[in-house]
């Protein structure tokens, strides 16, 4: 099932923080557990079909001030490039009125599989509210590391139907300038209870098999994740 | 796309997930544990989760979407303060509302209060209260020199439009006279469930407000009865037939009331000033609900739940008095009345409870007529309804 040691060591670090964390209680880190049928990364698949597990912890240095660590991994046996990520970030989040938030973050995506230097930069900007909306534009100088840029904007609403059950629904535009131009929409329900959270995902994406330095990107159409709050 | 092919791993994981359960402490479903404590006293720590999280907006990594209850952290960080000041702790709930998660503890020591009360992540400690239910003893005879309103004044309507919720004991909502599916119930009494539709005060209440059905047998027709009604039980009748009530239960029914938002709420019943509580009814202000409470005869102004402010009105219920008290925003009402009674039964019942559901019934028909009218200045309308009406009770009278 898991194809590398690297996989082995993660879920090891991962099972190892979980159980440890409670006896060092004194600031609050989280961790996510996540498995879903395929990674997808504004908007498009990086996994190709491939089901993926994924670990991500943040800690809050105040509460508007955050880092970030996310490790992915296609869980099945396979070549593609893109198999392991590994991204970080730092960020910054302000209350500007009483319903509104503008989040700053700068993204290191590191791709260790890939044989080749695909590694970038990403700085986002989202500003959401307090009731669902919420706004976002990010931007990478290089983009998997090639001498382009890649400039994206979504808009996202989530819903709450009931205490266990959400909606939501994403549109984005991404574009490398001269180069590429796509337009991407999902839509989500979700469920969750405890500490536990179901995503089935509908995809669409104007353009159905991408031609990229990176390889080609199909165009996911459905997507089922399942995530746990560790801590 | 290989979603079938990975569907073993996710059943799988959430198999562990579930388990990994038992070690959450996070209980949720309140109980009445503060039984067992000597002298129950009420943590309220503030929301410790980050500004993005408490906001619910995406981050740039993958996180589970778990409700704000739910959250490890809270549970975490009750953990740390109860190891910390080695406090004997019960139950902990959020209140969502507030942003703010409660914790039931036996009160410490005065040393581990006053550290308690500098620690930044403590917002405030409190008694653990008890209110009541405000019913007195049965009084039919209603005073022939004072013009009160009378729960068969007719009011301009009945209410159509208009949220109001009542937070009192259970209700019969199988009463003849009651329709159903027109009552939006909810408990928040969780240890109490047996008989939670059936019990004397809430039918009372409700059954002034919400009555339908009219027959021979039947004199009652609630005063706004095209009200959209929700009843919260978040009280309950104990072995002598009285309805009480505790921080826990009425916290947890307000922080619901808060999330519906309703044009009035009807509280007959009263207590000692609570700060949670008051929190509560202050967002619901905020909000523009009106809230309208039974006048407590043994409380001084200073310490009773709901504290006197804008946007609360006081019902006093009057009977034979030949002084009558003129506190501020306090309105007179009828101190009794014939309304249901549980087992489809029905019943004179007296005090200022009664009085309260009259003047939240005012206060709503109002609204069903203007409802731009607001909290602050309903007051000013029920002042001039209730002089119109006393007048026009007091020239029936004469003639």
């Amino acid at each position: 099932m898991l194809n590398s040691n690297h996989t082995r060591k993660f879920i090891f670090i991962a099972l190892f923080l979980l159980f440890a964390m409670d006896s060092i209680a004194s600031d609050f880190p989280t961790l996510s557990l996540r498995v879903a049928t395929e990674a997808i990364y504004q908007g498009v698949s990086e996994t190709n079909g491939k089901p993926v597990i994924a670990i991500n912890s943040e800690y809050a240095l105040t509460s508007s001030i955050i880092v970030g660590a996310q490790f992915q991994e296609v869980i099945t046996t396979s070549n593609i490039p893109r198999s392991r990520n590994f991204s970080t970030y730092i960020g910054y989040d302000n209350v500007i009125t009483k319903n509104w938030l503008i989040s700053n973050y700068i993204i290191h995506r590191k791709f260790p599989k890939a044989g080749i230097n695909w590694d970038y930069n990403q700085i986002s900007s989202q500003i959401s509210s307090r009731h669902g909306l919420s706004f976002g534009v990010s931007y990478a100088p290089n983009y998997y590391s090639a001498s382009v840029k890649g400039i994206g904007a979504t808009a996202q609403y989530i819903k709450d139907v009931s205490k266990n059950w959400y909606w939501r629904t994403q549109l984005g535009n991404f574009n490398i300038p001269s180069l590429l131009s796509y337009q991407y929409a999902d839509f989500t329900i979700g469920w969750r209870a405890y500490h536990v959270n179901i995503e089935l995902s509908y995809h669409w994406v104007s353009d159905t098999e991408l031609q990229t330095r990176v390889g080609n990107i199909q165009s996911p159409n459905a997507l089922l994740s399942l995530s746990y709050a560790a801590f | 796309m290989n979603i079938f092919s990975s569907c073993s791993t996710i059943i799988i994981s959430l198999i562990l997930a579930v388990l990994g359960q038992g070690c959450a402490v996070t209980n949720t479903n309140a109980s009445f544990e503060s039984k067992s404590f000597i002298q129950p006293m009420l943590l309220v720590i503030d929301d410790p989760r980050t500004e993005r999280r408490r906001f619910g907006a995406p981050g740039p990594g993958y996180s589970a979407n778990i409700d704000y209850a739910e959250d490890p952290i809270l549970s975490r960080i009750t953990k740390q303060l109860v190891a910390e000041y080695q406090l004997v702790a019960g139950d902990q709930w959020p209140l969502k509302s507030l942003g703010v998660h409660c914790i039931l503890i036996e009160e410490p020591s005065s040393y581990i209060m006053q550290r308690l009360l500098k620690d930044p992540r403590v917002k405030w400690v409190q008694p653990f209260n008890e209110f009541d239910t405000q019913t007195s003893g049965f009084s039919p005879q209603k005073s022939q020199t004072l013009s009160v309103l009378l729960p068969t004044t007719p009011l301009p309507n009945h209410g159509s439009g208009i949220d109001i919720i009542v937070i009192d004991t259970g209700v019969d909502r199988n009463h003849p006279a009651l329709d159903a599916s027109g009552i939006v119930f909810e408990n928040f009494v969780f240890e109490q469930q047996t008989n939670s539709d059936n019990e004397a005060h809430g039918t009372a209440v409700t059954g002034l407000l919400a009555a339908r059905h009219t027959s021979q047998n039947n004199s009652v027709k609630g005063l706004v009865y095209q009200a959209n009604m929700h009843h919260y039980r978040g009280c309950w009748q104990n072995a002598e037939g009285a309805g009480k009530c505790s921080t826990l239960t009425l916290a947890l029914a307000l922080d619901k009331a808060v999330q519906t938002n309703p044009n009035v709420l009807n509280l007959s019943l009263s207590g000692p000033k609570d700060k949670v509580l008051e929190a509560l009814i202050n967002k619901l202000i905020g909000q523009g609900t009106v809230i309208v409470s039974a006048y407590d005869t043994e409380r001084s102004q200073n310490d009773r739940f709901p504290l006197s402010q804008q946007g609360v009105l006081y019902a006093y219920g009057i009977a034979n008095e030949i002084a009558v008290p003129q506190f501020e925003n306090t309105f007179l009402a009828s101190y009794s009345a014939l309304s249901l009674s549980p087992n489809g039964a029905y019943d004179i019942y007296s005090g200022h409870s009664i009085a309260a559901p009259q003047i939240s019934a005012i206060a709503v028909s109002l609204l069903s007529e203007n409802p731009d009218i607001n909290n602050h200045t309903i007051a000013k309308h029920l002042k001039q309804w209730l002089t119109v009406h006393t007048k026009s009770e007091a020239s029936k009278a004469k003639h």
